[in-house]
């Protein structure tokens, strides 16, 4: 009898969770429809009548909406310091005059684009209710306000454009690539955004730091972030697709005696909470985390001016592959050179940085043994969860399942979006949302999921003993091992370290450079022994270092990232706002360590060492 | 190497008073209520502009702050106050022919929520600036003009805060980069003898308003109080955070900052009171009067701004610039007043406060934030009608930009 009311009780509950799951659904389709009605029809509206006379009319015009709901939670010792939900729609248009051959965008000058004194720029949230035409308002104005603009800058472009010698081969490149109509509908992913019990993980996680006094700052942020993305444009793409991210981002900050500012930090990415290791396994990390920056406090200082085989493993192989081959608009990313306004304008330009690799298609960039495919659709790896995977991207283009970019050592092509480039004909669906501090706004050209092979995989053992027989031959009496890089992602530019805005300012001189290693090792090449160094600033780890592989994993490792991503002409902005923390989601799949023959390693000089605190941490027990 | 500075008072004044002062947190969610009231009110509010298809933005935002000062020191100060805001703000914009964008802006004041809930009279309010929008969309675009003018009571509160306000701020008379525009003033008449300026952070409400700039305590723990700043014309004293002056070696409680900021001296309630008033009738005629004396057709009358700001510097001209948002003209022949667009209200310091001849007796108050150097702290000014005998308006800067090519879509779903 008993069990009989606990089976209908069970069915009970089974029933009205369907039925809620049910109206949810009816809801969020009643709410689809009305946000890409009103595109739809704003759309339409516009390149059938939008135009100025005397002046180029809109050929294309793409709108996108993200109807997102976030939730943000930092803490600290144990403590909440802010945490907030938030919903909003905010959309992106784009529009473009002239023709696909030719029209206003690939321009650079220093006269346009900038500041455009008027208030209708305003609203570019949109009203959180299904207000059909409060929706088509805020497009109207916005593309009125495209429009406007874009004319003017395809008139600056034709301009320029007359006054400058063009090869046959620049004037013939067209502007921006046909592609076929997508219509694609993906269900909407929800889920529970549990502030409380997110809260009360944050007190536990940040906590653990009230136990370490030698850490002097230590800070946790748990980013949520779920939307439904709509895309429409008037080719008749219509896209509607969830899009979610979780992260979880511990940093903490410390000095060794000598002053040196350490730091070191716990990232964690998923697409749903459920992706996010228990929280037992994210307490061990970070408690083993919180004990090697201890232990970098006391480690010697690498001194030395060392020539020889390094070996990168874990986390800083696959950030050497995100930063040297898919960070801003470098390395194996396409990048279309703009038309310039004036010679200013191109001296401005110049100063982007970065290899650019399309020029060397058909030749071999990285060492034979090594395979670079990109596999945007894939969304696990043997049961690891990837973030880096998506059905359609933010042009509305249908990624390929496989792009080979590198083949055994041999550069096949870049990740493109429907810009061309002299040597990309058509878009291999990379236009990759910008998932930023709070939000996700606009999109850049950016990885997905990128897959690192070896051909001639090793063990990890035969790696170490690989690595020291290297350095016996070059008569060294030890190797470096790299264990972690600084996530770019990390933002940790704090007031503790004044040296990070140095380096910043640098690297805006010099083009992209790396992050700097966290955990470096010297393996001893007499008994195999790894000794914990700081202050150790790595070579040159230009592209060329990669033709000269000595040897890499045969076992894979999974690295989700949101690597930071370039804006502006050729990436002109990359590096213009400092632990901005936007960029692209992206997931690495690579070998788990390999070796690069040749890298020099030095002392880091520091322009300025801030003096310890002068009174002791109130965490010291008494 | 610099040569000697001027003012050579100590860096940081002693008071006499070690404060203790506690106040018990307050429960936010009872003063606040249901949030989703509010949003149906702003919603309410800003649907009327819908109506008018030339209006180009319409917008009601409703803020709550709940500010828990704590302030420790090692001189034994400990100080725990409540600060609360309710602010609710209407603008809306329409953009004339010729590009220019005219915005009309609405704001309303109360520490608590409930002393907001006066929803007719918003509606009412937003109503009659859509009237005034669209009058403005039509309004005959002003030339630079200097002549008569007069100030609104919250145009003078602003032109004072502005102009006068932030020259009397301690502080800058310390600075050899500072204007100094008041420092050797002292004793000497500024200002026609009716009037008076106090600066009073004890002021709670005005006219049963209530006050912006109130405050028990300022940021560096000094109880917060009335000054005198000009009494009977005279200029009388600076407003004083705790870095001293040469003659004022303590502070009289206004030494504020926005929370994460170093306080410096700022303004409180700003207001301005005056024992020779006249009605407003016929601060009309003087000013007609005075614009025959000077051959001039028509005053301007500055009715409504949304703001100003001022340079106190010495590299920089020293200059303030009042931003009406309203403004007449007031013809000499009889005329009915005409409303005119695209002005700014420009001047110097001193030779406007010359000219400042006459006040009226009707108060109005103007509650806003200030940001300086200490960061956004809140003001208000509570001012009559004021008549200056000679003001100078010089072209706002324009937006280029045309109206938008496609008419508003106004459709209903086609599905």
């Amino acid at each position: 009898m008993k069990n009989k009311n606990i089976i209908i009780s069970l069915i009970l509950i089974f029933s009205f969770l369907a039925i809620s799951a049910l109206s949810l659904f009816a809801q969020n389709q009643a709410t689809r429809d009305i946000i890409q009605g009103a595109m739809r029809d704003e759309i339409k509206r516009n390149i059938d009548k939008l135009r100025l006379e005397n002046l180029q009319d809109p050929f294309f015009i793409s709108y996108t909406i993200h109807d997102a709901r976030t939730m943000e939670i930092t803490a600290s010792l144990g403590s909440i310091i802010n945490s907030n939900k938030n919903h909003y729609r905010n959309h992106h248009v784009r529009l473009m005059v002239g023709d696909y051959n030719l029209n206003d965008e690939n321009y650079f000058d220093l006269t346009g684009g900038g500041y455009r004194q008027t208030m209708l720029r305003g609203a570019d949230r949109l009203p959180l209710e299904d207000n059909y035409s409060g929706i088509r308002r805020a497009l109207w104005i916005a593309t009125d306000n495209l429009y406007k603009s874009a004319t003017e800058s395809f008139e600056r472009k034709k301009a320029a454009l007359e006054q400058q010698t063009l090869s046959e081969e620049d004037k013939a490149l067209a502007d921006f690539s046909k592609t076929e109509v997508v219509k694609q509908k993906s269900p909407p992913i929800e889920f529970d955004m549990d502030q409380e019990k997110w809260e009360k993980i944050a007190r536990e996680l940040s906590g653990i730091f009230t136990d370490y006094s030698d850490i002097y700052s230590s800070q946790l942020r748990i980013f949520f972030y779920q939307s439904d993305i709509f895309f429409t444009n008037s080719e008749g793409t219509e896209t509607n697709k969830p899009l979610s991210l979780v992260a979880v981002q511990i940093n903490a900050s410390t000095q060794a005696e000598d002053g040196e500012p350490l730091k070191d930090h716990v990232i964690y990415y998923g697409a749903m909470p459920g992706d996010l290791p228990p929280l037992k396994s994210m307490k061990d990390e970070i408690i083993e985390t919180v004990k090697s920056l201890i232990a970098l406090k006391s480690a010697p200082v690498f001194e030395d001016s060392y020539t020889g085989p390094v070996m990168f493993s874990n986390q800083a192989t696959a950030e050497f592959f995100a930063q040297r081959l898919f960070s801003g608009s470098s390395g194996l990313i396409s990048s279309r050179k703009p038309v310039v306004g004036d010679p200013r304008a191109a001296s401005f330009l110049n100063r982007g940085g970065g290899e650019q690799l399309e020029d060397r298609i058909d030749t071999r960039i990285i060492s034979r043994d090594i395979t670079i495919k990109a596999l945007p659709t894939m969304d696990n790896f043997s049961g690891e969860k990837l973030i880096g995977g998506y059905q359609v991207d933010e042009e509305g283009v249908k990624p390929p399942e496989e792009v080979v970019l590198v083949e055994r050592g041999v550069l096949k092509t870049l990740l493109s979006n429907r810009i061309l480039t002299k040597k990309i004909s058509q878009s291999n669906g990379h236009e990759r949302p910008l998932v930023g501090a709070g939000t996700v706004s606009s999109s850049g050209l950016g990885p997905s999921v990128i897959n690192v092979t070896s051909s001639n995989g090793m063990t990890e053992t035969e790696l170490k003993q690989e690595l020291i027989q290297l350095a016996k031959d070059e008569g060294l009496e030890y190797a470096i091992l790299v264990k972690k890089i600084k996530s770019p992602i990390s933002g940790q530019v704090r007031r503790l370290d004044p040296m990070a805005f140095l380096t910043m300012s640098r690297r805006s001189q010099q083009g992209p450079s790396f992050t700097e290693p966290i955990l470096v090792y010297r393996v001893f090449v007499k008994d195999g022994r790894e000794e914990l160094v700081r202050s150790v600033k790595l070579g040159s780890l230009s592209i060329s270092t990669l033709r000269r592989i000595s040897g890499a994993s045969e076992k894979q490792v999974v690295y989700n990232t949101v690597v930071p991503t370039a804006s502006g002409p050729m990436g002109l902005f990359s590096f213009a706002s400092p632990g901005s923390n936007r960029g692209i989601a992206a997931s690495f799949i690579v070998p788990k360590s390999l070796i690069l023959e040749e890298l020099e390693v030095e002392n880091t000089k520091r322009d300025y060492t801030p003096k310890l605190p002068v009174v002791a941490s109130p965490l010291v027990k008494k | 190497m610099k040569v000697a500075e001027e003012d050579t008072s100590a860096d940081f004044s002693i008071e006499p008073d070690v404060i203790t002062y506690y106040e018990a947190p307050l429960d936010i969610k009872t003063i606040l209520g249901d949030k989703k009231v509010w949003e149906e009110k702003v919603k309410k509010y800003t649907a009327p502009f819908i109506e008018s298809k030339d209006i180009y933005g319409g917008q009601a935002t409703f803020n709550f702050t709940v500010e828990r000062k704590n302030l420790i020191t090692s001189e034994g100060t400990k100080i725990s106050q409540n600060l609360i805001y309710s602010r609710l703000s209407v603008s809306g914009f329409i953009k004339s022919e010729d590009g220019m964008e005219l915005p009309l802006y609405k704001s309303y004041f109360a520490f608590e929520p409930k002393g907001l809930s006066f929803d007719e009279a918003i509606i009412a309010d937003v109503r009659t600036m859509i009237k005034k929008l669209e009058r403005l969309r039509e309004a005959p675009v002003v030339d630079p003009y200097t002549g008569p003018a007069i100030l609104s009571g919250r145009a003078a509160g602003v032109f004072f805060h502005e102009v006068f306000g932030h020259r009397v701020e301690g502080h800058r008379q310390k600075s050899e980069q500072e204007g100094q525009t008041f420092k050797k003033k002292l004793g000497e008449k500024i200002l026609p003898q009716h009037m008076s300026v106090v600066f009073d952070a004890t002021k709670k409400t005005y006219d049963g308003r209530d006050l912006m700039g109130y405050y028990k305590y300022d940021d560096e723990g000094v109880k917060g109080q009335s000054v005198p700043v000009v009494k009977s014309g005279v200029f009388n004293s600076f407003l004083m955070s705790r870095s001293p002056i040469e003659n004022f070696s303590c502070s009289n409680g206004h030494g504020r900052a926005q929370a994460g900021y170093r306080p410096v001296s700022r303004q409180s309630n700003l207001i301005i009171e005056s024992n020779a008033s006249v009605s407003e009738q016929e601060l009309r005629q003087i000013l007609i009067d005075e614009c025959k004396k000077q051959g001039k057709p028509f005053g301007l009358l500055f009715e409504d701004i949304r703001g100003g700001f001022t340079m106190t510097g010495r590299t920089m001209p020293n200059v303030f610039n009042v931003l009406p948002t309203e403004v007449y003209r007031i013809y000499t022949d009889g005329r009915p007043d005409e409303l005119v667009r695209g002005v700014d209200l420009v001047g110097t310091p001193l030779v406007m406060f010359s000219m400042v001849s006459e006040a009226g007796d009707k108060f109005d108050i103007f509650n806003g934030v200030c940001g300086a150097e200490s960061g956004g702290v809140p003001v208000s000014s509570v001012a009559p009608a004021l008549l200056v005998t000679q003001a100078e308006v010089q072209k706002k800067s324009k937006s280029q930009e045309r109206p938008p090519i496609l008419p508003r879509p106004d459709e209903k779903p086609t599905m």
